[in-house]
């Protein structure tokens, strides 16, 4: 489903990603872990082609993404969702429009879409939020509208940038089983984070730990861990 | 097509996103327009007034001092029966001075000859607009004049003529190079407001492409906003053309010019709005092509 090999990326002289290269099969769970400026954000938009990749390989469900034209990118992003760490909601648009937005852009009928937005903005809590304004909602409502537009296409990965960052414990908890019922239903997500304490709580998940653009850790052995601290790491 | 309505939908939604703007650029292509048609609008009525009379070939005959008057008269009833003419105006001596007297001061020279009158017989032939090889066809018709009998001199109005074809081959040549050079002021005043929208936009641009959407369904609505600035700029501009003309067009409306201005005929107005829609879309086309 997701496979990376001997990726790197540089911005300038800087290199953000070194020789990283790893696989997921579908419906496994990645925690993509590591200090801020690790990587994971960059290694994520690789992931989604927001970046070009220059070295190395991606193989995103089954799109070549190093040879992949740029026509051809809305199809990979119709079957891959993101969680940005920033939301990418418009404020000036209702909750509904947002969340819908995802689905309008298959060209999907309205009675279908409107029946697939009210479920899933009932299933984040944010139903007595539906016809606000998103610039309106608290920074935690924001990131489930931005969490609720991802998941409602059914996504075949699901990507997801620190989602968890601006919620209190209980919707932070809230949020993960929602991604996991996504895991259940056969939907790989690689979610970054820098919350041990979440890590923690997900022993069964695939962890990939990152610094300084290199991956120093793995729990699994579909990584290729490049250091000189080489180490497999089972929690 | 549902999805394509509603885009379309969208791009006239999004007029209202930069109302300023969008008004200074509606105010542009309505200035613009209003220029072209201006322009066309002279164009064609001196065109047309111009082709009423060039055709037409008047021809002056004057008869010799001492033609006999029942000869000339003769003559005259001859001249009615040529083909293709449309008016023939006969001034005996006598006429032909207290006509010339009308336009002088009383107790001039006119009046004092009036008994014994020093202008010949003469005579103005007009002849309807005529088509083909108007040239050959009048040096035919002034051999046949001053083969009548005692006929002194024929003149033809050939100035008439010159005049229209320099007109009509300045008009031709101006006249594409102004409307092209209107044309891309047209499309620049679209193209940058469709810019400003675009860049108010690139939140909403960007969130669409990473959820996938296609660039026609990104761009389908921007192109809808330039089709609509065009088009509504050109109804407004054709709008006040048509006000402009309605208030001016008695204005050369007297004796002895009698011209009456015509508006647009209902291609050209239509094409006043056509052209600037047409543009609107292109430059905008061209503008969120990147």
């Amino acid at each position: 489903m997701l496979t990376v090999t001997n990726l790197s990326h540089n911005f300038g002289s800087y290199w953000a990603l070194k020789n990283c290269s790893f696989s997921l099969k579908k419906g496994e769970f990645l925690f993509l872990t590591g200090s801020s400026g690790a990587g994971k954000t960059t290694l994520l938009r690789l992931l989604y082609a927001s970046l070009p990749v220059m070295r190395g390989n991606v193989n995103v469900a089954g799109y070549d993404l190093k040879t992949l034209p740029a026509r051809k990118i809305p199809d990979l992003r119709r079957k891959v969702s993101v969680v940005f760490q920033d939301f990418k909601i418009l404020p000036y648009r209702t909750v509904y429009q947002n969340v819908a937005m995802a689905l309008e852009v298959r060209g999907l009928n309205q009675l279908h879409i409107d029946r697939r937005v009210r479920a899933v903005v009932r299933g984040l809590g944010l139903e007595p939020r539906i016809n606000m304004l998103c610039g309106e909602l608290s920074g935690g409502e924001q990131q489930r509208v931005a969490v609720a537009r991802s998941i409602v296409v059914n996504p075949k990965i699901l990507l997801a940038d620190e989602p968890t960052g601006n919620l209190d414990d209980e919707l932070a908890a809230r949020m993960m089983s929602i991604f996991k019922q996504f895991h259940m239903h056969g939907t790989t997500v690689v979610l970054a984070t820098h919350s041990n304490e979440l890590v923690r709580m997900h022993p069964e998940a695939r962890q990939l730990r990152l610094e300084q653009g290199q991956i120093v850790a793995a729990n699994w052995r579909g990584a290729q861990v490049f250091s000189e601290k080489i180490k497999e790491v089972h929690i | 097509m549902r999805v394509f309505l509603k885009l379309i939908g969208q791009g006239f939604r999004d007029v209202a996103l930069h109302p300023w703007a969008q008004l200074m650029a509606l105010l542009a292509v309505t200035f613009i327009t209003f220029l072209g048609g201006l322009m066309l609008l002279s164009v064609d009525n001196l065109d047309s007034e111009l082709k009423v009379t060039r055709g037409e070939v008047a021809f002056q005959i004057y008869w010799k001092n001492n033609a006999s008057p029942k000869q000339v008269k003769e003559t005259w009833k001859t001249l009615h029966k040529m083909n293709g003419v449309v008016e023939v105006l006969t001034y005996t001596p006598e006429e032909a001075l207290k006509d010339l007297g009308s336009a002088l001061p009383k107790g001039s020279t006119s009046t004092l000859l009036a008994a014994n009158s020093p202008l010949p017989y003469t005579a103005v032939l007009k002849f309807a607009q005529r088509t083909g090889d108007v040239s050959g066809w009048k040096q035919h018709t002034q051999e046949i004049l001053e083969r009548l009998p005692e006929v002194d001199i024929v003149r033809s109005s050939s100035l008439k003529d010159e005049v229209s074809r320099a007109w009509q081959e300045f008009s031709g040549s101006v006249t594409l190079p102004i409307l092209i050079f209107l044309a891309v002021i047209l499309s620049i005043a679209v193209g940058n407001t469709i810019k400003l929208s675009l860049i108010s936009k690139m939140d909403e641009i960007e969130i669409l492409k990473l959820v996938g959407a296609k660039n026609w369904y990104i761009r389908t609505p921007l192109i809808v906003g330039g089709a609509l600035l065009g088009s509504v700029g050109g109804l407004l501009g054709v709008a006040g053309l048509y006000a402009a003309w309605w208030n001016l067009k008695d204005t050369f409306n007297f004796a002895p010019l009698h011209w009456e201005l015509h508006f647009l005929p209902v291609d050209q107005a239509c094409l006043l709005v056509l052209i600037p829609m047409v543009v609107g879309s292109i430059s905008s086309w061209v503008a969120v092509r990147s």
